[in-house]
């Protein structure tokens, strides 16, 4: 499943809603069998910074916890793993454009059993040589 | 489902499938907490865009609801993707969703 997009009122941001939110899309993950769940984290508040730190320092300071980014530290906290950026994600120059793919790996996701396929022996093909 | 970490003020809220109804209400979220101005709304988020999503993949798409205005505070929306974790994801979202 890709992470399209989560919204919280600003007047609600900061009262776990988009946590509830979240863990009803790891539900789904969990209910359809998939693998996961991918994304674009807007790092909110590289800006800060990004004069003098790409965005692979700024996240390994994150991951660290030297560094606070309101949506991407968030995201880490949800069970959410930080891979490699990605430049123009969007127009969004708090991020200076860039996301951080980030991936949650469904942690109960099994790889569907094959189908078997009925197979009919028909031993007189087979009856060769009497 | 129930907030829980909400402040004692704060009316509670339930997170629940989207449907078409609350379409109209999504753009309108979206414009408040992107902070876009009116003029600007055409760029944005219309509501027949959430329609779409809802179509697409109604398993995930949620909203979460003020249970007393019944006004809509949040929302999330997923959308089902053959993804290989062994590459890096390197599109934007504009090629990665077909522009929303």
């Amino acid at each position: 499943m890709y992470g399209v997009e989560t919204l919280v009122h600003p007047d609600y941001q900061g009262y776990g809603i988009g946590g509830l939110l979240m863990e009803r899309r790891f539900q789904t993950a969990r209910r359809y069998n998939l693998r996961g769940i991918v994304g674009g984290s807007l790092i909110m508040d590289y800006h800060k910074v990004a004069d003098h730190m790409t965005p692979e320092q700024y996240v390994a300071e994150i991951v660290a916890g030297r560094l606070f980014d309101t949506n991407l530290s968030k995201q880490i906290k949800k069970g959410f793993q930080p891979r490699n950026p990605i430049p123009d994600y969007t127009v969004y120059p708090p991020s200076r454009n860039y996301a951080i793919a980030i991936i949650w790996e469904n942690p109960s996701y099994h790889k569907p059993v094959g189908k078997i396929i009925p197979f009919k022996f028909d031993q007189s093909r087979w009856a060769v040589g009497r | 489902m129930i907030a829980h970490k909400l402040k004692p003020e704060t009316a509670a809220v339930a997170v629940i499938p989207a449907e078409h109804k609350h379409a109209q209400g999504l753009s309108e979220l979206s414009f408040k907490t992107y902070h876009v101005a009116a003029e600007n709304t055409n760029d944005w988020f219309q509501p027949e865009e959430y329609i779409s999503r809802i179509n697409m993949f109604p398993e995930g798409q949620f909203v979460a609801i003020h249970t007393q205005t019944h006004e809509i505070v949040g929302y999330t929306s997923g959308m089902r993707l053959h993804f290989d974790a062994t590459k890096p994801l390197l599109t934007s979202w504009d090629e990665t969703t077909g522009y929303g």
